[in-house]
Protein backbone atom coordinates (compact mmCIF):
# COMPACT_ATOMS: atom_id res chain seq x y z
CA UNK A 1 0.00 0.00 0.00
CA UNK A 2 1.77 3.34 -1.06
CA UNK A 3 1.90 6.22 1.47
CA UNK A 4 -0.85 8.60 -0.48
CA UNK A 5 -3.13 5.28 -0.14
CA UNK A 6 -2.32 4.74 3.51
CA UNK A 7 -2.80 8.52 4.50
CA UNK A 8 -5.84 8.61 2.70
CA UNK A 9 -7.20 5.77 4.43
CA UNK A 10 -6.28 6.70 7.91
CA UNK A 11 -7.03 10.29 7.15
CA UNK A 12 -10.27 8.92 6.17
CA UNK A 13 -11.28 6.33 9.18
CA UNK A 14 -12.74 8.66 11.71
CA UNK A 15 -15.34 9.64 9.14
CA UNK A 16 -15.97 5.83 8.58
CA UNK A 17 -16.18 5.24 12.08
CA UNK A 18 -19.07 7.80 12.40
CA UNK A 19 -20.71 6.73 9.12
CA UNK A 20 -20.81 3.49 9.68
CA UNK A 21 -21.99 4.16 13.19
CA UNK A 22 -25.23 6.31 11.46
CA UNK A 23 -25.63 3.44 8.93
CA UNK A 24 -25.76 0.91 11.98
CA UNK A 25 -28.24 2.54 13.61
CA UNK A 26 -30.83 2.93 10.81
CA UNK A 27 -30.13 -0.58 9.83
CA UNK A 28 -30.47 -1.39 13.65
CA UNK A 29 -33.67 0.12 14.28
CA UNK A 30 -35.18 -1.32 10.82
CA UNK A 31 -33.54 -5.27 12.02
CA UNK A 32 -35.52 -4.38 15.82
CA UNK A 33 -38.43 -3.57 14.52
CA UNK A 34 -38.83 -6.77 12.66
CA UNK A 35 -37.51 -8.96 15.30
CA UNK A 36 -39.34 -7.41 17.28
CA UNK A 37 -42.55 -8.91 15.18
CA UNK A 38 -41.24 -12.13 15.56
CA UNK A 39 -39.71 -12.08 19.38
CA UNK A 40 -41.98 -15.20 20.18
CA UNK A 41 -41.01 -17.72 17.81
CA UNK A 42 -37.59 -16.18 17.99
CA UNK A 43 -37.45 -16.97 21.88
CA UNK A 44 -39.41 -20.73 21.22
CA UNK A 45 -36.62 -21.37 18.83
CA UNK A 46 -33.61 -20.35 20.89
CA UNK A 47 -34.80 -22.78 23.89
CA UNK A 48 -34.83 -25.37 21.89
CA UNK A 49 -31.62 -24.66 20.38
CA UNK A 50 -29.90 -24.30 23.92
CA UNK A 51 -30.62 -27.74 24.88
CA UNK A 52 -29.68 -29.40 22.03
CA UNK A 53 -26.53 -27.23 22.27
CA UNK A 54 -26.49 -27.70 26.28
CA UNK A 55 -26.00 -31.47 24.71
CA UNK A 56 -23.33 -30.85 22.25
CA UNK A 57 -21.43 -28.87 24.96
CA UNK A 58 -21.15 -31.80 27.45
CA UNK A 59 -20.64 -34.39 24.33
CA UNK A 60 -17.30 -32.23 23.34
CA UNK A 61 -16.25 -31.97 26.66
CA UNK A 62 -16.01 -35.39 26.92
CA UNK A 63 -13.85 -35.44 23.70
CA UNK A 64 -11.63 -32.45 24.71
CA UNK A 65 -10.77 -34.79 27.68
CA UNK A 66 -10.17 -37.85 25.63
CA UNK A 67 -8.12 -35.70 23.07
CA UNK A 68 -5.79 -33.95 25.95
CA UNK A 69 -5.23 -37.90 27.66
CA UNK A 70 -4.66 -38.82 23.74
CA UNK A 71 -2.04 -36.31 23.18
CA UNK A 72 -0.15 -36.99 26.28
CA UNK A 73 -0.18 -40.38 25.56
CA UNK A 74 1.38 -39.69 22.51
CA UNK A 75 3.82 -37.27 24.10
CA UNK A 76 2.38 -34.26 21.60
CA UNK A 77 2.35 -30.67 22.48
CA UNK A 78 -0.91 -29.05 22.97
CA UNK A 79 -2.28 -26.15 20.99
CA UNK A 80 -1.43 -23.00 22.03
CA UNK A 81 -3.99 -20.63 21.91
CA UNK A 82 -3.37 -17.62 18.95
CA UNK A 83 -3.45 -13.91 20.45
CA UNK A 84 -6.07 -12.31 18.66
CA UNK A 85 -6.79 -8.55 18.08
CA UNK A 86 -10.66 -8.14 18.33
CA UNK A 87 -11.45 -4.76 15.79
CA UNK A 88 -14.47 -3.20 14.11
CA UNK A 89 -16.07 -3.52 10.90
CA UNK A 90 -16.24 0.26 9.73
CA UNK A 91 -16.75 -0.14 5.85
CA UNK A 92 -18.02 -2.53 3.13
CA UNK A 93 -17.25 -3.51 -0.07
CA UNK A 94 -15.96 -0.63 -2.14
CA UNK A 95 -18.10 -2.26 -4.83
CA UNK A 96 -19.82 -5.48 -5.46
CA UNK A 97 -17.30 -7.27 -7.85
CA UNK A 98 -14.91 -7.96 -4.99
CA UNK A 99 -15.60 -8.95 -0.86
CA UNK A 100 -13.77 -6.67 1.06
CA UNK A 101 -14.34 -5.03 4.54
CA UNK A 102 -12.57 -2.30 6.51
CA UNK A 103 -11.49 -2.63 10.18
CA UNK A 104 -11.07 -0.30 12.87
CA UNK A 105 -7.55 -1.70 13.44
CA UNK A 106 -3.93 -1.47 11.60
CA UNK A 107 -0.17 -1.21 11.90
CA UNK A 108 -0.31 0.36 15.53
CA UNK A 109 -2.88 -2.41 16.82
CA UNK A 110 -0.41 -5.25 15.95
CA UNK A 111 -2.67 -6.09 12.48
CA UNK A 112 -0.53 -7.14 10.05
CA UNK A 113 -1.25 -8.34 5.85
CA UNK A 114 -1.83 -11.90 5.76
CA UNK A 115 -2.88 -12.75 9.46
CA UNK A 116 -6.35 -14.51 9.32
CA UNK A 117 -9.73 -13.30 10.57
CA UNK A 118 -12.21 -15.02 11.87
CA UNK A 119 -15.90 -14.15 13.45
CA UNK A 120 -17.83 -16.43 16.50
CA UNK A 121 -19.21 -18.31 13.59
CA UNK A 122 -16.08 -19.25 11.24
CA UNK A 123 -13.52 -18.34 8.81
CA UNK A 124 -14.46 -15.20 7.57
CA UNK A 125 -11.02 -13.95 5.35
CA UNK A 126 -7.56 -12.73 5.72
CA UNK A 127 -5.92 -9.02 6.11
CA UNK A 128 -4.82 -7.92 2.43
CA UNK A 129 -3.08 -4.85 3.39
CA UNK A 130 -3.00 -2.65 6.67
CA UNK A 131 -2.05 1.33 6.75
CA UNK A 132 -1.67 2.99 10.77
CA UNK A 133 -5.18 2.71 11.92
CA UNK A 134 -7.20 0.79 9.82
CA UNK A 135 -7.02 -2.78 7.50
CA UNK A 136 -8.25 -4.08 4.66
CA UNK A 137 -10.03 -7.97 5.05
CA UNK A 138 -10.60 -10.13 1.66
CA UNK A 139 -13.41 -12.04 2.40
CA UNK A 140 -13.42 -15.68 1.45
CA UNK A 141 -16.02 -15.04 -1.05
CA UNK A 142 -14.14 -12.62 -3.24
CA UNK A 143 -13.09 -14.02 -6.51
CA UNK A 144 -9.03 -13.42 -5.15
CA UNK A 145 -9.65 -15.67 -2.30
CA UNK A 146 -8.06 -19.30 -2.25
CA UNK A 147 -8.26 -21.10 1.57
CA UNK A 148 -6.95 -24.43 2.06
CA UNK A 149 -9.51 -26.61 3.43
CA UNK A 150 -10.56 -30.22 4.71
CA UNK A 151 -13.71 -32.40 4.86
CA UNK A 152 -14.20 -32.50 8.16
CA UNK A 153 -15.87 -36.05 7.49
CA UNK A 154 -13.47 -37.78 5.74
CA UNK A 155 -9.89 -35.53 6.34
CA UNK A 156 -9.89 -35.09 2.60
CA UNK A 157 -8.22 -31.73 1.38
CA UNK A 158 -9.98 -29.10 -0.52
CA UNK A 159 -9.11 -25.77 -1.88
CA UNK A 160 -12.31 -23.00 -0.88
CA UNK A 161 -12.49 -20.43 -3.59
CA UNK A 162 -14.29 -17.41 -3.61
CA UNK A 163 -16.66 -16.70 -6.37
CA UNK A 164 -17.92 -13.09 -5.66
CA UNK A 165 -21.37 -11.45 -6.02
CA UNK A 166 -24.05 -11.98 -4.41
CA UNK A 167 -21.71 -13.28 -1.87
CA UNK A 168 -23.58 -16.09 -0.32
CA UNK A 169 -21.99 -19.08 -1.63
CA UNK A 170 -17.90 -20.58 -1.87
CA UNK A 171 -16.46 -22.66 -4.74
CA UNK A 172 -14.68 -26.00 -3.69
CA UNK A 173 -12.01 -27.37 -5.62
CA UNK A 174 -10.60 -31.01 -4.33
CA UNK A 175 -7.26 -31.65 -4.14
CA UNK A 176 -7.48 -35.48 -4.50
CA UNK A 177 -8.82 -37.50 -7.69
CA UNK A 178 -10.94 -39.58 -5.48
CA UNK A 179 -12.79 -37.56 -3.80
CA UNK A 180 -15.69 -38.14 -1.25
CA UNK A 181 -17.99 -35.46 -0.64
CA UNK A 182 -21.67 -35.27 0.27
CA UNK A 183 -23.83 -32.55 0.34
CA UNK A 184 -23.91 -31.61 4.16
CA UNK A 185 -20.40 -32.00 4.81
CA UNK A 186 -18.79 -29.03 6.95
CA UNK A 187 -15.34 -27.92 5.79
CA UNK A 188 -13.08 -26.64 8.39
CA UNK A 189 -9.91 -25.09 7.30
CA UNK A 190 -7.13 -27.45 7.38
CA UNK A 191 -4.27 -25.81 9.66
CA UNK A 192 -1.71 -26.06 7.27
CA UNK A 193 -0.80 -22.55 6.87
CA UNK A 194 -0.44 -19.48 9.12
CA UNK A 195 -3.12 -17.91 8.32
CA UNK A 196 -5.70 -20.18 10.35
CA UNK A 197 -5.42 -23.15 12.54
CA UNK A 198 -7.18 -26.39 11.80
CA UNK A 199 -11.05 -26.79 12.49
CA UNK A 200 -12.20 -23.21 11.99
CA UNK A 201 -15.76 -23.54 10.47
CA UNK A 202 -15.90 -22.13 6.87
CA UNK A 203 -19.17 -23.68 5.73
CA UNK A 204 -21.63 -26.63 4.73
CA UNK A 205 -21.31 -28.62 1.10
CA UNK A 206 -24.45 -27.74 -0.48
CA UNK A 207 -24.51 -29.10 -4.07
CA UNK A 208 -22.70 -31.91 -5.65
CA UNK A 209 -22.37 -31.78 -9.42
CA UNK A 210 -20.51 -33.80 -11.18
CA UNK A 211 -19.20 -33.51 -14.87
CA UNK A 212 -19.54 -35.46 -18.27
CA UNK A 213 -17.13 -38.70 -17.43
CA UNK A 214 -16.91 -38.17 -14.09
CA UNK A 215 -13.79 -35.71 -15.26
CA UNK A 216 -14.61 -32.54 -12.45
CA UNK A 217 -16.40 -32.27 -9.61
CA UNK A 218 -18.46 -28.87 -8.94
CA UNK A 219 -18.82 -28.39 -5.30
CA UNK A 220 -21.17 -24.93 -3.82
CA UNK A 221 -20.55 -24.20 0.21
CA UNK A 222 -22.59 -22.18 1.71
CA UNK A 223 -20.58 -20.03 4.15
CA UNK A 224 -21.60 -20.20 7.96
CA UNK A 225 -20.69 -16.54 7.98
CA UNK A 226 -23.34 -14.11 7.14
CA UNK A 227 -20.58 -11.32 5.37
CA UNK A 228 -23.29 -8.76 4.93
CA UNK A 229 -23.79 -8.15 8.62
CA UNK A 230 -20.51 -8.80 10.41
CA UNK A 231 -19.52 -5.67 12.97
CA UNK A 232 -16.77 -7.42 14.84
CA UNK A 233 -14.17 -9.67 14.31
CA UNK A 234 -10.81 -11.11 15.45
CA UNK A 235 -7.74 -11.05 13.61
CA UNK A 236 -5.25 -13.96 14.58
CA UNK A 237 -1.45 -13.18 15.06
CA UNK A 238 0.80 -15.57 12.98
CA UNK A 239 1.36 -18.83 15.17
CA UNK A 240 4.90 -18.89 13.93
CA UNK A 241 7.50 -15.97 11.87
CA UNK A 242 9.26 -18.78 10.24
CA UNK A 243 5.02 -19.75 8.87
CA UNK A 244 4.94 -16.62 7.18
CA UNK A 245 6.31 -18.18 3.77
CA UNK A 246 4.09 -20.86 4.04
CA UNK A 247 0.98 -18.27 4.44
CA UNK A 248 1.90 -16.32 1.15
CA UNK A 249 0.93 -19.34 -1.08
CA UNK A 250 -2.40 -19.33 0.80
CA UNK A 251 -4.92 -16.91 0.87
CA UNK A 252 -4.80 -14.76 -2.42
CA UNK A 253 -4.39 -15.10 -5.76
CA UNK A 254 -3.97 -13.03 -8.50
CA UNK B 1 -19.98 56.09 10.78
CA UNK B 2 -21.60 53.70 8.43
CA UNK B 3 -19.35 50.42 7.44
CA UNK B 4 -19.50 49.30 4.10
CA UNK B 5 -18.16 45.69 3.53
CA UNK B 6 -15.39 44.76 0.93
CA UNK B 7 -17.07 42.38 -1.56
CA UNK B 8 -15.23 39.45 -1.82
CA UNK B 9 -12.70 39.28 -4.27
CA UNK B 10 -13.81 36.46 -7.26
CA UNK B 11 -10.70 34.86 -6.95
CA UNK B 12 -11.39 34.32 -3.16
CA UNK B 13 -14.93 33.32 -4.29
CA UNK B 14 -13.32 30.65 -6.44
CA UNK B 15 -10.60 29.46 -3.80
CA UNK B 16 -13.60 29.22 -1.57
CA UNK B 17 -15.63 26.79 -3.93
CA UNK B 18 -12.41 24.54 -4.90
CA UNK B 19 -11.64 24.16 -1.25
CA UNK B 20 -15.48 23.24 -0.30
CA UNK B 21 -15.58 21.15 -3.06
CA UNK B 22 -12.47 18.90 -2.11
CA UNK B 23 -14.25 18.75 0.87
CA UNK B 24 -17.66 17.70 -0.38
CA UNK B 25 -15.15 15.11 -2.21
CA UNK B 26 -14.16 13.88 0.82
CA UNK B 27 -17.43 13.32 3.09
CA UNK B 28 -19.22 12.14 0.12
CA UNK B 29 -16.02 9.33 -0.17
CA UNK B 30 -16.58 8.50 3.48
CA UNK B 31 -20.50 8.44 3.32
CA UNK B 32 -20.39 5.62 0.06
CA UNK B 33 -17.66 3.63 1.99
CA UNK B 34 -18.80 3.85 5.45
CA UNK B 35 -22.54 4.40 5.36
CA UNK B 36 -24.53 3.74 1.70
CA UNK B 37 -21.98 1.46 1.10
CA UNK B 38 -23.22 -0.57 4.25
CA UNK B 39 -26.92 -0.66 3.18
CA UNK B 40 -27.92 -3.42 1.64
CA UNK B 41 -30.59 -3.80 -1.00
CA UNK B 42 -31.68 -6.09 -4.36
CA UNK B 43 -28.37 -8.41 -3.33
CA UNK B 44 -25.86 -5.37 -3.94
CA UNK B 45 -24.48 -2.67 -1.85
CA UNK B 46 -25.34 1.31 -3.74
CA UNK B 47 -22.55 3.29 -5.27
CA UNK B 48 -24.44 6.73 -4.51
CA UNK B 49 -21.36 8.44 -6.25
CA UNK B 50 -22.71 7.52 -9.72
CA UNK B 51 -25.91 8.84 -8.67
CA UNK B 52 -24.23 12.27 -7.62
CA UNK B 53 -21.77 11.96 -10.88
CA UNK B 54 -25.21 11.34 -13.31
CA UNK B 55 -27.17 13.92 -11.72
CA UNK B 56 -24.13 16.62 -11.70
CA UNK B 57 -23.65 15.39 -15.26
CA UNK B 58 -26.47 15.99 -16.82
CA UNK B 59 -26.45 20.13 -15.50
CA UNK B 60 -22.74 20.52 -16.27
CA UNK B 61 -22.15 18.35 -19.56
CA UNK B 62 -19.61 15.70 -20.12
CA UNK B 63 -16.27 17.50 -19.78
CA UNK B 64 -17.55 18.45 -16.14
CA UNK B 65 -19.31 14.95 -15.87
CA UNK B 66 -16.25 12.80 -16.93
CA UNK B 67 -13.96 15.05 -14.65
CA UNK B 68 -16.06 15.03 -11.54
CA UNK B 69 -16.70 11.53 -12.27
CA UNK B 70 -12.76 10.38 -12.40
CA UNK B 71 -12.39 12.57 -9.02
CA UNK B 72 -15.15 11.42 -7.28
CA UNK B 73 -14.24 7.39 -8.66
CA UNK B 74 -10.28 8.10 -7.98
CA UNK B 75 -10.78 9.01 -4.58
CA UNK B 76 -13.36 6.22 -3.97
CA UNK B 77 -10.50 3.61 -4.88
CA UNK B 78 -8.00 5.58 -2.83
CA UNK B 79 -8.85 3.96 0.31
CA UNK B 80 -8.99 0.20 -1.10
CA UNK B 81 -5.81 0.63 -2.15
CA UNK B 82 -7.09 -1.65 -5.03
CA UNK B 83 -7.27 -1.28 -9.01
CA UNK B 84 -6.68 2.32 -8.17
CA UNK B 85 -8.32 4.70 -10.83
CA UNK B 86 -10.24 1.93 -12.08
CA UNK B 87 -13.48 3.08 -10.34
CA UNK B 88 -12.57 6.80 -11.85
CA UNK B 89 -12.58 5.71 -15.54
CA UNK B 90 -15.95 3.84 -14.75
CA UNK B 91 -17.55 7.05 -13.19
CA UNK B 92 -16.10 9.17 -15.85
CA UNK B 93 -17.64 7.22 -18.38
CA UNK B 94 -20.83 7.25 -16.88
CA UNK B 95 -20.41 10.74 -15.84
CA UNK B 96 -19.59 11.90 -20.23
CA UNK B 97 -22.68 9.45 -21.13
CA UNK B 98 -25.36 11.66 -19.00
CA UNK B 99 -23.10 14.74 -19.72
CA UNK B 100 -24.13 13.73 -23.55
CA UNK B 101 -27.71 12.85 -22.58
CA UNK B 102 -28.19 16.46 -20.46
CA UNK B 103 -27.03 18.40 -23.40
CA UNK B 104 -29.20 17.03 -26.32
CA UNK B 105 -32.73 16.81 -24.12
CA UNK B 106 -33.91 19.08 -21.27
CA UNK B 107 -32.67 17.75 -17.95
CA UNK B 108 -34.78 18.37 -15.39
CA UNK B 109 -37.62 15.53 -15.89
CA UNK B 110 -38.26 12.28 -14.18
CA UNK B 111 -37.54 9.82 -17.23
CA UNK B 112 -34.31 12.09 -18.63
CA UNK B 113 -32.99 11.58 -14.90
CA UNK B 114 -33.96 7.97 -14.26
CA UNK B 115 -32.41 7.55 -18.33
CA UNK B 116 -28.73 9.76 -17.07
CA UNK B 117 -28.64 7.09 -13.51
CA UNK B 118 -29.70 4.05 -15.59
CA UNK B 119 -27.14 4.30 -18.09
CA UNK B 120 -24.29 5.84 -15.90
CA UNK B 121 -24.82 2.67 -13.45
CA UNK B 122 -24.41 0.44 -16.50
CA UNK B 123 -21.68 2.10 -18.40
CA UNK B 124 -19.68 2.34 -14.87
CA UNK B 125 -19.30 -1.00 -13.70
CA UNK B 126 -18.94 -2.88 -17.82
CA UNK B 127 -15.82 0.00 -17.49
CA UNK B 128 -14.87 -1.38 -14.32
CA UNK B 129 -15.16 -5.35 -15.27
CA UNK B 130 -13.68 -4.98 -18.23
CA UNK B 131 -10.24 -2.68 -17.15
CA UNK B 132 -10.22 -5.70 -14.46
CA UNK B 133 -10.46 -8.80 -16.50
CA UNK B 134 -7.87 -6.19 -18.77
CA UNK B 135 -5.53 -6.20 -15.60
CA UNK B 136 -5.51 -9.88 -15.46
CA UNK B 137 -8.30 -10.64 -12.35
CA UNK B 138 -10.79 -13.28 -13.77
CA UNK B 139 -14.34 -11.83 -12.50
CA UNK B 140 -16.96 -14.35 -13.25
CA UNK B 141 -18.58 -11.46 -15.47
CA UNK B 142 -21.26 -13.99 -17.05
CA UNK B 143 -21.76 -15.57 -14.24
CA UNK B 144 -22.34 -12.25 -11.45
CA UNK B 145 -22.13 -9.44 -13.56
CA UNK B 146 -26.03 -9.59 -14.60
CA UNK B 147 -26.92 -9.67 -11.04
CA UNK B 148 -24.60 -7.08 -9.86
CA UNK B 149 -25.53 -4.34 -13.10
CA UNK B 150 -29.11 -5.18 -12.62
CA UNK B 151 -29.13 -4.91 -8.71
CA UNK B 152 -27.64 -1.38 -8.44
CA UNK B 153 -30.05 -0.31 -11.58
CA UNK B 154 -32.95 -0.61 -9.11
CA UNK B 155 -31.09 0.95 -5.50
CA UNK B 156 -29.66 3.87 -7.98
CA UNK B 157 -33.24 4.37 -9.38
CA UNK B 158 -34.37 4.27 -5.57
CA UNK B 159 -32.27 6.64 -4.26
CA UNK B 160 -32.20 9.09 -7.51
CA UNK B 161 -35.14 10.99 -6.31
CA UNK B 162 -33.65 12.18 -2.77
CA UNK B 163 -29.56 12.37 -4.26
CA UNK B 164 -31.15 14.47 -7.17
CA UNK B 165 -32.01 17.33 -5.77
CA UNK B 166 -29.70 17.70 -3.05
CA UNK B 167 -27.02 17.50 -5.82
CA UNK B 168 -28.61 19.54 -8.01
CA UNK B 169 -28.60 22.04 -5.39
CA UNK B 170 -24.89 21.40 -4.50
CA UNK B 171 -23.71 21.70 -7.91
CA UNK B 172 -25.36 25.50 -8.52
CA UNK B 173 -23.79 26.89 -5.36
CA UNK B 174 -20.32 25.17 -5.88
CA UNK B 175 -20.14 24.65 -9.48
CA UNK B 176 -22.29 27.80 -11.08
CA UNK B 177 -22.69 28.39 -14.88
CA UNK B 178 -23.41 25.30 -16.47
CA UNK B 179 -25.75 23.72 -19.95
CA UNK B 180 -28.85 25.19 -17.99
CA UNK B 181 -27.68 28.82 -17.35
Amino acid sequence: MSWLEAAFRDGLTPLFVAASRVSQSVSGLWNGAVALLQAHEENERLRQEVQTLRRELARLEEFERQNAALRAALDLPADAPRPVVFAEVIARPLNNWWGVLTINKGLRHGVEPQMGVVSPAGAVGHVRAASGFSAEVILLIDPRSAVGGLVQRTGEPVLVEGLGFPGTRLRLRPLSASVDIRQGDVIVTSGLSSLFPKGIPIGVVEEVSIGPFGLSVDVGVRPHVDFATLEVVAVLARSAPDADAAAAGEGGRP
Amino acid sequence: MKLLRKPLEPRTIATARWVAAGVGVFLLVALQVGGFGQLRLFGVYPEMLVVVVCSAALHRGPVVGGLFGFVLGFAKDLPGGHLVGLSGIGYAAAGALAGVLGARVFPDRWPVIAAAVAVGTAASQIVYAAGASAFGYSLPIWEIGPGVVGGLLAYHLLLTPFLYPLTRWLTELLLPGGLDT
